[in-house]
């Protein structure tokens, strides 16, 4: 390189990143050499810029938000798991059979709340090989669809 | 204050506990996050955003964001909250400037370099901060990302959906308008 660097050249040796001729023409040429140490002051000068503070406080306004975040998602755990709850419940005290109503695509087996917190945890602990990791989701699916079954089937006997 | 936008002390406010405590959504351990970034990430903002009204929406985005997203942030230690919320902060500061406004005033510098001929004494009389204000904004934002906080070029290019090389060209044509405005004095 005959020609002294251009600035894309000149930031590029900079961050270390420069072809090798830009390097090779940084290393011999004094006034490129300058400039690169140039661009290293810049970089420093504008990183040493102090820090600057909002003019007016916003938390207030983002507590009020976040407050309203942790209440829905509370919330939303807490009404999951009733309902979870209240169906198995009724599925036990009815004998209800899920897939009763669905044509018996069901599995037969009786819906259990326990077995589907046990396979939720297992996924959430994670450590599973993939094949397992599968097998636990298409458990966990299965459980579910049984115990939205279970809904249905209350809805029926109680004439909604 | 002092400098060091890099530098928050953010290490000896925060511990892996607090941030836990944030997670689950409690409020105090929040504020504590809060603080312990509000500087840094409007200090980002004010940098890359034209108007100090703009930074403080950006604040406020970000921070919302961090509340409403902090229950599934899966790092750990103030190294990596740092870096997320740097990254939520630099996203929504990037989106303004990619805006329509904004770009058309930018275009519009960058065909006759407006500000030289509209005040032509203005070289060798601005200091780092008033040049830096002065850049056309995509400029200043690909500065301040790269120089500053840190970014390569590859993700500021997807960051503000542009390619590396413009991110490159605008990085020179920055350095090189500084240069000229700085004048000698800043050697
Ligand atoms: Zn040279």
């Amino acid at each position: 390189m005959t020609q002294h660097c251009t600035m894309e050249d000149l930031l590029a040796v900079r961050d270390g990143e420069g072809t090798a001729a830009a390097r090779r023409h940084v290393d011999e040429c004094p006034a490129c050499r300058a400039e690169v140490d140039r661009l290293h002051q810049v970089a420093a000068a504008l990183r040493a810029l102090p820090v600057q503070r909002p003019p007016r406080d916003r938390w207030p306004e983002l507590r009020a938000v976040a407050a309203g975040v942790g209440r829905r998602r509370r919330r939303w755990i807490a009404t999951g798991w009733v309902s979870l709850a209240a169906a198995a419940a009724l599925a036990v005290i009815l004998g209800v059979r899920p897939g009763r109503w669905s044509g018996g695509q069901m599995a037969a087996q009786p819906v259990s709340l326990d077995s589907l917190v046990a396979a939720s945890q297992q996924l959430q602990r994670g450590g599973a090989s993939r094949d397992e990791v599968l097998r636990l989701w298409q458990q966990r699916v299965q459980l579910m669809n049984q115990l939205v079954n279970v809904h249905v089937t209350r809805a029926a006997y109680v004439g909604l | 204050m002092g400098p060091g936008v890099l530098t928050p002390t953010v290490g000896t406010v925060l511990d892996d506990l607090a941030i836990q405590r944030a997670r689950a959504g409690d409020l105090d351990a929040l504020e504590r996050i809060y603080r312990a970034y509000e500087g840094t990430v409007y200090t980002l903002a004010r940098r890359i955003c034209r108007t100090a009204e703009d930074a403080e929406d950006v604040l406020q985005e970000t921070f919302f964001e961090v509340c409403r997203s902090i229950g599934g942030f899966r790092g750990s230690g103030p190294g990596s909250l740092t870096a997320w919320i740097k990254r939520v902060a630099s996203s929504k500061a990037l989106m303004r400037i990619r805006r329509e406004k904004y770009r058309e005033t930018d275009e519009l510098f960058e065909d006759g370099d407006a500000v030289a001929r509209r005040d032509p004494d203005v070289a060798l009389t601005l200091d780092l901060e008033q040049a830096l204000a002065r850049l056309p904004d995509r400029s200043r934002a690909v500065v301040w990302m790269h120089d500053v906080e840190g970014y390569t070029h590859e993700d500021i290019a997807e960051m503000m959906g542009m390619t590396v090389s413009f991110s490159k060209s605008q990085l020179a044509r920055a350095h090189a308008r500084l240069k000229t405005w700085l004048g000698e004095e800043h050697r």
